[in-house]
């Protein structure tokens, strides 16, 4: 029986690997490699794709952070055809040489929809090459940093800097900072700098949240250590579950996590597991993106430099950037996209899942008007007009009126035009910062012994390991040495030797 | 299970030399070709890899810089020593927990078939990153979390490790000649003494192995530190992680893994762990 399963497990084995060979030879068609970030795309959207285009297969991937996916493409520049890194991983790509110019003629619908803000800033942003970020990514998604918070315990004013909710004994280790050491370096430079940074230009406090000289790193390793007795820990992924099982009241959010916590929290979505919280169980949170000035990131698809299938990629672009598209991406994953205009047609369903019509929308009426605007609600008091223009254009008013407590709601998908201009980008580390901000991360992370603690307990270790050895070995170290092949003799005869003293 | 039709196969000692073996048409050596071939993939290339890297800078000039760095940085070292203490505790509780265990189990009548064995081995067959989200879980419910993280830390690991120290030990005590046992209550000893003076050095073995599948493992396995320390408590093994993840350096990340693999073969080879292989009969 044993045998026949080992060699079950063991043809299985080999079949596994001839399988993993298949893969890659698709006889038919082509086959389009996507790497995308977890949770990040609506899949259906994959396969209405696959539909429209017969002879196109995805192959779709996730990656978990941008350094893992940066390290895949190193070792593997073929292995993928279309990835969604975020604009600091980009512009070092770019700067490598490991990602390509897009020709943008065939994604002139996208050039049309995306945000005028997006392409501002995009354009912008000038990288080391001389080239603008534009040219080498499709814009996917983008969102801020902020605090999002417990509405129960925390005050508005103390999440309206990044340092105030620390100042409050209360919330001791009931806060969260992200356990990522660019995001919580970036809070450290607010912190440190912001009297500096406060009401400054945007490329002031870009300027200040991107320094990495050894001044500003040891200010933040200091900043970040007084902190650390206030904190419930570091986090990259529980901290939305935390606060929403009540187990924090603040922590660093990305702005797309604080969306879905704060919707979840409320009742308003399902969580991941596809649950809705019980009456009881709800809370109230909010976002808020400090006034000293924060982090905003982008991310898009960019087209490695071996990308093979390039036909087949613009074909996909020019799919996931319709307004229809987007929509439905943003309803998944609750981030906010970077295309604004553009019409789509959508099938309205009644609250039992009735088709009653299909309209023409747009996505602000559908993304901000649908889910926020309550200036029909007559018992609205004093309510707050938040201005779009900025992101949705010029060419007619994009107003809407939300209540006070949705207010952080919104701002978590579509932040106002004063708080975006104090919010900066942050560029990768570069080589000669890289090892001091290493050396600071570590400080920060972990304990640090004074030097004779140290030496003590590795004189301790090799002592007692020391002793060990002498006394297994005390036999061979101390014992007279008799000749092999007598011992041999005795043992082959049937003695065992367990003593042997030496005769005067 | 025998197969009825196959004819019956009697074996006799061969020769280490590599003779054939008449009931197969391979000679030793060549089964072994396979797994020399594993070994040298996925074994032997790595480690020349690591090697390679953490005796090399980033331009690929040799250096010992990334030497110099981890022992010079006292942050470094804290984390080994936190890392040996946490896996000390894992260890000696696990060692306390697993053996009265594994010699009930080995002597249970109800064990027969390997039943009760079954009941503590299945947890392994969860997913462990699962076990350990439910056993925070579970300790968020009980109020336990948070109080200390250390605690919590040796919690998660002494939960998810056990089992491999159970499993070396019982395999030892099943296989143990229980003969020797009423031998020493003939001649007088009590139960004490027999456990003392028999039982406990004839499964000294499976203790060993026991350690070695547990000990070096709690060193590294910062998903454990990482879900139940909050993050708040970090290992080599998240050190290690972090320099090939986050800030790209490769190099340093193998010298930290090298000197990982130092520590644990000098420990090793302290503890006697390279001797008396032949002994070793039922470890693992």
């Amino acid at each position: 029986m044993k045998k026949v399963f080992s060699i079950t497990l063991a043809l299985l084995m080999i079949l596994s690997c001839f399988s993993f060979v298949g893969c890659g030879n698709k006889e038919q068609g082509t086959v389009l490699r996507i790497c995308n970030c977890e949770d990040y795309i609506d899949e259906t959207l994959l396969e209405d794709f696959e539909k429209e285009y017969p002879y196109i297969t995805v192959e779709y991937s996730t990656y978990g952070t941008n350094e893992n996916l940066y390290n895949e493409l190193v070792i593997n520049p073929e292995s993928y055809d279309l990835v969604v890194p975020s604009e600091y991983m980009i512009e070092k790509l770019a700067a490598e040489g490991r990602i390509q110019k897009l020709d943008f003629n065939k994604l002139s619908s996208y050039q049309k929809n995306l945000s005028p803000f997006i392409k501002e800033r995009l354009n912008g942003m000038i990288m080391s090459n001389g080239n603008s970020i534009y040219d080498y990514m499709v814009g996917y998604m983008w969102g801020t940093m902020g605090w999002v918070y417990n509405t129960d315990y925390v005050d508005l004013e103390e999440v309206k800097s990044w340092e105030g909710v620390f100042s409050n004994k209360d919330l001791q280790k009931k806060i969260t900072i992200k356990d990522a050491v660019r995001d919580s370096y970036l809070v450290g430079l607010a912190m440190v700098y912001k009297d500096q940074i406060s009401g400054a230009s945007n490329q002031e406090i870009t300027n200040y949240l991107n320094r990495t000289d050894k001044e500003a790193i040891s200010k933040v390793e200091q900043k970040l250590n007084s902190l650390k007795p206030m904190l419930y820990g570091f986090e990259v992924d529980s901290g939305k579950n935390d606060i929403i099982l009540g187990n924090i009241y603040a922590y660093v959010a990305w702005s797309g996590d604080a969306a879905y916590a704060i919707d979840v929290a409320s009742g308003d979505a399902e969580d991941e597991d596809g649950t809705t919280l019980e009456e009881s169980k709800r809370r109230s949170l909010s976002y808020s993106i400090p006034e000293e000035g924060s982090n905003i990131w982008f991310d898009g698809f960019v087209m490695p430099s071996a990308s093979t299938n390039q036909d087949a990629a613009y074909k996909f672009l020019e799919f996931i950037t319709r307004p229809e598209s987007v929509y439905r991406n943003m309803d998944y994953t609750g981030y906010t996209g970077m295309v604004s205009g553009g019409e789509f047609e959508l099938d309205v369903y009644d609250d039992d899942d009735v088709y009653q019509e299909t309209i023409t929308t747009n996505l602000f009426e559908q993304v901000v008007l649908n889910w926020f605007d309550e200036s029909e609600d007559p018992d609205l008091v004093d309510g707050i007009e938040v201005d779009l223009s900025y992101f949705f254009g010029n060419d007619k008013e994009y107003v809407v009126t939300v209540s006070p407590e949705s207010y952080g709601r919104l701002i978590a998908q579509y932040p106002e035009e004063n708080i975006v201009e104090r919010c900066a980008v942050m560029s990768y580390f570069k080589d000669d910062a890289l090892m001091d901000i290493n050396d600071m991360w570590e400080k920060v992370k972990g304990e640090t012994f004074d030097t004779w603690l140290i030496l003590l307990v590795v004189g301790l270790v090799v002592l007692l390991a020391v002793l060990i050895v002498l006394i297994r070995h005390k036999d061979k170290i101390f014992r007279i040495n008799i000749p092999v092949k007598e011992k041999n003799r005795l043992e082959k005869s049937g003695y065992r030797i367990i003593k042997i003293e030496e005769i005067k | 299970m025998q197969n009825a039709n196959s004819k019956r196969v009697s074996c006799e000692p061969l020769g280490i030399g590599g003779q054939k073996a008449k009931f197969s048409p391979f000679s030793r050596k060549q089964l072994c070709i396979p797994y020399g071939v594993f070994l040298a993939c996925f074994v032997v290339i790595p480690l020349l890899l690591i090697v390679f890297y953490s005796f090399t800078d980033k331009n690929g000039n040799i250096s010992l810089d990334n030497f110099i760095r981890f022992f010079s940085s006292a942050t470094t070292l804290s984390t080994v020593i936190i890392s040996i203490l946490i896996a000390l505790a894992t260890t000696i509780i696990c060692i306390l927990l697993a053996y009265p265990v594994a010699y009930v189990l080995a002597n249970s009548k109800l064990n027969k078939g390997g039943t009760l064995l079954m009941l503590f081995i299945m947890p392994m067959w969860i997913n462990f990153v699962l076990r350990a989200m439910a056993m925070k879980d579970l300790l968020t419910l009980t109020g336990i979390f948070g109080v200390n993280n250390y605690l919590n830390v040796i919690i998660g690991m002494v939960y998810d490790y056990l089992p491999f120290m159970i499993l070396p030990i019982y395999t030892v005590l099943i296989k143990m000649d229980k003969s020797l046992i009423e031998a020493s209550q003939d001649l007088g000893a009590s139960p004490l003494k027999t456990f003392t003076k028999v039982t406990l050095p004839l499964s000294l073995s499976g203790i060993a192995s026991g350690v070695t599948m547990v000990f070096m493992p709690t060193m590294t396995c910062y998903v454990i530190s990482d879900t139940f320390g909050n993050g708040l408590i970090t290992i080599i093994g998240k050190l290690i992680d972090e320099q090939f993840t986050t800030f790209q350096n490769w190099n340093l990340g193998s010298a930290m893994a090298m000197v990982l693999l130092v520590i644990m073969l000098v420990s090793m080879w302290v503890t006697g762990g390279f001797k008396n292989q032949d002994e070793k009969e039922g470890s693992l």
